[in-house]
């Protein structure tokens, strides 16, 4: 099958395919992400891989201990593509962005210095979903010819918030505020015609009033910082609106990840709606960690848990009869909002507490792309 | 594991922290203590900090605001409002009107509040003194308890790290006093205990055991208690036989018909020994690590009926909490007739 591949609006060239994960915390998506983006790679695909807050045990599956904010080459035995895996850590990210604006190395140790800055490097870590979205922005920048870029998002309704929201960041950088510290700081008397100087008079007044609030020294702290951020910030700016156009490409995947738990099931129905009010392509939907089929179809099942009840094991066959009236209440709700669901059962090599194997996260993640009808190079 | 003594006297203080990560059951329990409380008598109210009140759900109240809305007998919730509370603090409390219309309104100061690290959980904190410390001074109210369902990290800085935070950066003025408030309220060990709750689940188990060091760290003692929520460990232990793998083994082997059914079994059967693994898992490592800390598994009680309604389950937990009623661990605990979709809350304009 060809494929037109997306392209940036911006500089026209070509850029990799993007696959996004979403979904509830704990149903599975970073494991799911990681195995789709093997499988892509045993297909022949340049892939990238974007992980948030891997288990242990899959960065122990990826052989890595710990993977590097930048990525790092992921060995894979006869595979004709390539994988690069990174996890996302806003803070080194946000000192490799300050040393990449080309802050001059005083400016830099300023920076570091200013108690503001830590505090604020934790808060922006919060805006984890606008953060992934600058992240990801970079990877066609950083890896040439990279095919696929596959993103495990931040769990919950709000990994795609900055579409809707990108004054998130943008609150950071008001244009406005840092200009008025600007001349806070540096204590400029207002100049040029009239109408400025009474805006400016007005500026003043608020400025005077915060500095009674808060103290003198603490705005003199906070211009400091704001001035030396302002061309990251700005940077940033132009990724996220990159991110964005890339996001509601007509290439981008979606795969809304879902388990076998009502509230799960309600994330997902709300990420499914998100979409939709954003006007991207409706998600698929995966049901992780589902009710073996060949079980619930076995004809000795009815009597072996009415045997179980018999002898003591009434917990254990209360738990799988209520595991299949919740999946069936699950799978009625999601026809309602999806048009493709795909069911994964729990499988054995994924959930034991074992080591991960790298097959059995390929063969998982083979399954996802079949049915997105991933084929190929 | 079963609790001996009744949790909600163990932990006397009026305000409470229940802590842990979306989705490991926080408001439930955070709920289901409050109601212990109020069961005993004393006047309590849950404090959220969320975008949507999910507590007066639970009884199935309209939603509470930035005020605090009577939800059962004894019981009252609120959900936090930043923009109310720094209206509440510049109006009422420092009577500086007129500071507020010019400043606090601006656009782009209110963009700067927003944003500014800190600034939003030192009005939170700031709240939560008011209602402990101050409200029967100025409104003649008074609350037993108060019971705080909210992440560590509020909305960013740590909770209770960010007085010290604001403090270094050079603060002077009424934010600095009421920084300086807060950290002594916070440090009290007499009027604010900590609670974390976490799942028998692997990455769960790993943030609990990262996150313990940090709190006793940045609050200068360790959490008064950690709920394991969702564990089966006290089916198990009341009746071992119920988990027994080779007792079940031998059932299915005598019925099932397929030797695939047969190893999906075996897949299912493994899944939910997880839980109990990792449970173990987590209070080796807590010995080993000597981070000793009153540890209660909360018996996953939805798990023996998806039909039980909100309230049963709330009740049923806060049983388990306040006199480790055992009933909660029979199958037939909950005697409802009618199921209910309470837990699939979508209305209809989401059809």
């Amino acid at each position: 099958m060809k494929r037109n591949k997306p392209t940036d609006p911006l500089s026209g060239r070509n850029i990799p395919r993007l696959h996004l994960f979403l979904g509830a915390g704990g149903v599975g998506k970073t494991t799911l992400s990681a195995g789709f983006a093997i499988a892509l790679a045993k297909q022949g695909r340049h892939v990238g891989l974007m992980s948030i807050d891997p288990a242990k045990r899959l960065q122990g599956a990826l052989g890595l201990s710990e993977l590097p904010e930048t990525g790092a080459h992921i060995e894979i035995e006869n595979c004709p593509g390539s994988l690069r895996a990174s996890v996302l850590h806003i803070g080194e990210s946000l000192k490799r962005w300050v040393v990449e604006a080309g802050l001059s190395p005083a400016a830099q140790t300023q920076l570091y210095e200013n108690s503001l800055f830590k505090a604020l490097a934790e808060r922006l870590a919060t805006a984890t979903d606008t953060f992934a979205a600058v992240r990801m922005a970079e990877w066609p920048e950083r890896e040439a010819g990279l095919t696929d870029l596959v993103v495990d998002t931040a769990p919950g309704i709000h990994a795609i918030d900055f579409l809707s929201k990108p004054e998130k960041l943008s609150a950071f950088l008001d244009g406005k505020l840092i200009e008025w510290l600007k001349w806070f700081s540096q204590e400029n008397t207002p100049q040029g015609g009239l109408l400025q100087r009474v805006v400016k008079g007005g500026a003043r007044r608020i400025l005077e009033g915060l500095s009674e609030l808060g103290g003198q020294r603490f705005m003199l702290h906070f211009a400091e910082f704001l001035i030396l951020l302002d061309q990251v910030f700005a940077r940033m700016m132009t990724r996220l609106t990159f991110a964005g156009h890339w996001l509601r490409s007509a290439e981008t995947h979606c795969y809304v990840v879902t388990s076998v738990r009502y509230d799960a099931v309600q994330v997902a129905w709300e990420l499914s709606r998100t979409l939709k009010s954003l006007k991207m392509k409706p998600g698929q939907v995966i049901i992780n960690r589902a009710f073996p089929e060949s079980l619930r179809s076995d004809p000795g099942f009815a009597d072996t848990l009415a045997e179980m009840r018999q002898q003591d094991a009434s917990f254990f066959a209360n738990y799988l009869d209520n595991f299949i009236i919740v999946q069936r209440r699950v799978q009625e709700q999601l026809r309602l909002a999806a048009h493709s669901i795909v069911t994964l059962p729990v499988a054995e090599h994924l959930d034991a507490h074992s080591a991960l194997r790298l097959e059995d996260l390929a063969s998982l993640g083979q399954r996802i792309a079949e049915h997105a009808g991933e084929h190929g190079p | 594991m079963i609790p001996t003594t009744n949790l909600a006297e163990c932990i006397p203080q009026r305000l409470v922290f229940f802590l842990g990560k979306g989705g490991v059951g926080r408001t439930t329990l955070a709920t289901s203590f409050a109601q212990a409380c109020a069961q005993q008598g004393q006047k309590t109210l849950v404090v959220q900090w969320a975008l949507q009140d999910a507590v007066s759900q639970l009884f199935a109240k309209p939603n509470a605001g930035h005020d605090s809305e009577r939800i059962s007998e004894n019981l009252w919730a609120m959900n936090f409002s930043t923009d109310e509370a720094i209206r509440e603090y510049f109006i009422d409390h420092l009577k500086l009107k007129l500071i507020y219309n010019l400043v606090i309104e601006n656009r782009h100061v209110q963009r700067l509040i927003h944003a500014a690290p800190g600034v939003q959980e030192l009005f939170f904190l700031g709240r939560l003194f008011w209602l402990v410390c101050l409200s029967e001074e100025i409104r003649g109210t008074r609350f037993d308890r108060v019971i705080v369902d909210a992440q560590a990290t509020g909305h960013g800085v740590s909770l209770f790290t960010v007085a010290p935070t604001i403090a270094q950066f050079g603060m002077t003025g009424p934010l600095a006093s009421e920084c300086e408030r807060v950290a002594q309220m916070i440090a009290n060990p007499a009027l604010v205990a900590t609670v974390l709750v976490t799942l028998p689940e692997e990455l769960p188990v790993e943030e609990t055991l990262e996150f313990m060091p940090r709190l006793s760290r940045d609050l200068g003692r360790p959490a008064n208690a950690l709920f394991i929520n969702r564990s089966i460990t006290p089916f198990i232990e009341k009746n071992p036989r119920a988990m027994d793998q080779d007792h079940v083994f031998k059932i299915w082997q005598h019925g099932l018909k397929s030797r695939e059914a047969l190893r999906a079994l075996g897949v299912l059967h493994r899944d939910l020994c997880k839980r109990q693994y990792f449970e173990t898992f987590l209070r080796t490592q807590m010995q080993k690590q000597a981070l000793n800390i009153p540890t209660i598994s909360v018996p996953d009680i939805g798990l023996s009926d998806p039909e039980a309604a909100a309230p049963a389950v709330l009740q049923g937990v806060t049983d388990w909490l306040l006199k480790a009623n055992e009933s909660v661990l029979d199958n037939d605990h909950f005697s409802h007739p009618l199921p209910t979709h309470h837990h699939l809350v979508i209305s209809e304009d989401q059809r």
